[in-house]
């Protein structure tokens, strides 16, 4: 799986307006000058790695979501965090807090905006500290209609430019030219991947119901909302660098446990792996498939998300 | 296994497809100054200017790459940045609609770019113009068109016959929603220099209600051509009898291309065209 990573990172550093062969790449890469040099290292690298790091967080969300609401339709989306991360560059760019603030407003704009939303979700969901699951999906599921609803009534109150702003960054785009933010991205997803790893135990025993989990003594309490946390954290950062990428968290995780099964030890790590293949798949389609011009690659991996993902499970025999 | 077999003949199909004469379409052969334009109406200008062969990349809108595709490096919203790198332009000219995220990363790997503002009057485009031809060395071009064109304007101007009350004009940019035209753009000023009000002059935004259209009952109705949704619209606004517009048959149909593209001879174009539908 590693491997097939690494394989795929190398495809999209190559392919692009110029197509490099794997020699040219290494002789560019030790001149480190030239405009060759500059669209690989400055253009290629960053967005190859933002997806990685975003496409192994969005992942990984789905999978820790999934398994702690047990319910097949689970993912970042449908509980309302991207649209809370949606909802907070919104109102940033209208209000036009990014030119107070400089460049890392958005971001954290946006990832103000999931937290809120997280925190609004677990609030409204928890009543004398007993959780009840679909108490809080029921709840997100709402949230996230009424972010879109917010984001709709300020879109069209608002200018031609920032309505143009707001479109673009909702299509998501792996597109960022501050490295810091890139590397920020990076980290957050690899250290949500070890943390996740602490909890992972917990994470199988939740598969047979929160009862049962408690009576295999696992403090279901604390369990489930650090690993809400966590989802929402990954989800709000991913979606506040790289805009709104759907279906990530969605498909990969059960593509992944029709492949390996679900145990969640295995199953982190490789919807991880998954979730980064995936998204440099797309983007690699996204920035070819009608050049010169680029789709957003949310198109992409809607669509061949969506196709693949019908197919294996029509051949599939498993239970979903 | 399955899978690095895969992905070997991947990798296999992928050298082979790898041209040798990859760098050949961004030659830089001569020493003239090399430009991207990052929208349509830059495009128009820079054309207007005599530079159509100094142009290296355009958008897929604009009118030099229908003839050219190899010059397309996006969209007017979308930009190939690999593509504009590896033309080494000299400038770089980008629009209000162009991302600022896009602009940054050109000029963050030493790429001069120069964003144009809202058009907010015609002076403004002319200004603007002026600004343009400076940065490609064709002011003395820029100022004698902007000249003629102003001088032309103002001969229309002088046509206007008196009246005691000006006519009120609808001039819409959109169906579903409905826009209409609003002060502080330069489409506004094709209203203002006819010597007629807008009813919309007391907007900030652009959605209408076609109920206040109605209400405010306009002489004449200029409609945008959205293909062919400003027939359909026609259509519409002519089945309200009691619409003065409708009634005397002042519901024009007006082409984007010309009208909605703010360079300075596209709107003399315009205004000529506006003129002639209002008064005669």
């Amino acid at each position: 799986m590693f491997v097939l990573l690494i394989i795929v990172a190398l495809l999209a550093l190559s392919i692009g307006e110029i197509n490099f062969t794997p020699n040219e790449l290494i002789t560019i890469l030790k001149s480190e000058t030239g405009i060759e040099y500059t669209i690989i290292h400055n253009i290629r690298l960053p967005r190859i790695i933002l997806g990685i790091a975003v496409g192994g967080a969005l992942s990984l969300s789905g999978v820790i979501l999934q398994g702690v609401y047990r319910n097949p339709l689970v993912e970042p989306y449908t509980l309302g965090i991207s649209g809370g991360a949606s909802l907070g560059v919104a109102i940033t760019i209208i209000f036009n807090l990014n030119l107070l603030f400089g460049v890392f407003m958005l971001p954290l704009t946006g990832f103000i905006g999931a937290v809120i939303i997280t925190f609004l979700v677990y609030v409204l969901a928890v009543r004398k500290n007993y959780y009840n699951i679909n108490r809080m999906l029921l709840i997100g599921v709402m949230i996230s209609f009424m972010s879109s609803s917010t984001m709709m009534f300020l879109m069209s109150t608002t200018t031609a430019e920032n309505l143009h702003s707001i479109v673009f960054w909702i299509m998501g785009s792996l597109d960022e030219p501050n490295t810091l933010l890139v590397k920020f991205v990076l980290y957050t997803s690899l250290i949500g991947l070890a943390l996740s790893y602490l909890l992972a135990n917990q994470l199988n025993a939740l598969r047979l119901g929160e009862s049962k989990a408690k009576h295999l003594g696992v403090n279901t309490t604390f369990t489930i909302r650090a690993l809400f946390i966590l989802a929402s954290i990954l989800t709000g950062i991913s979606v506040s660098v790289a805009g709104v990428i759907g279906f990530v968290g969605l498909i990969i995780p059960h593509l992944l446990r029709m492949m390996i099964g679900s145990d969640n030890r295995l199953l982190l790590i490789a919807s991880f792996l998954g979730g980064s293949i995936f998204i440099l798949i797309s983007d690699i389609i996204a920035r070819t498939i009608i050049a010169p011009n680029e789709l957003p690659i949310g198109v992409i991996t809607g669509m061949i998300g969506g196709v693949v993902f019908i197919i294996v499970m029509s051949r599939s025999k498993m239970k979903v | 296994m399955r899978y690095s077999s895969i992905s070997y003949i991947i990798i296999i199909l992928l050298l082979f497809s790898c041209n040798n004469n990859k760098y050949d379409k961004y030659q830089n052969t001569e020493d003239a100054i090399r430009i991207v334009s990052l929208a349509p109406s830059i495009t128009k200008e820079l054309v207007d200017l005599g530079l159509e062969n100094n142009i290296v990349g355009a958008t897929s809108y604009c009118a030099v790459s229908s003839s050219n595709k190899d010059l397309i490096i996006g969209s007017a919203i979308t930009v190939n940045i690999e593509k504009v790198l590896l033309l080494k332009p000299d400038i770089v000219f980008a629009s209000g609609l162009t991302k600022d995220k896009t602009i940054n990363t050109l000029k963050e790997n030493g790429v001069t770019v120069y964003k144009f503002g809202k058009m907010t009057s015609f002076e403004y485009i002319c200004n603007n113009f002026i600004e343009l031809g400076k940065l490609v060395d064709k002011e003395n071009t820029a100022r004698s068109i902007v000249e003629k064109s102003k001088t032309k304007i103002d001969s229309l101007i002088s046509t206007i016959p008196k009246q005691t009350d000006s006519l009120r004009i609808f001039f819409q940019v959109g169906s579903k929603p409905i826009f209409t035209v609003i002060p502080n753009t330069f489409m506004n000023d094709y209203i203002t220099f006819a010597g007629c009000k807008n009813i919309a002059d007391d907007m900030t935004r652009g959605t209408i209600n076609r109920e206040t259209v109605i209400n405010r009952n306009p002489d004449i109705i200029f409609i945008i051509s959205m293909g062919i949704e400003g027939n359909n619209e026609k259509k519409t606004w002519e089945k309200y009898p009691e619409l003065k517009a409708s009634k005397n048959k002042k519901i024009f149909i007006v082409d984007a291309n010309v009208a909605a593209s703010p360079t300075v001879l596209a709107f003399t174009e315009s205004f000529e065209k506006i003129m002639n539908d209002i008064y005669n």
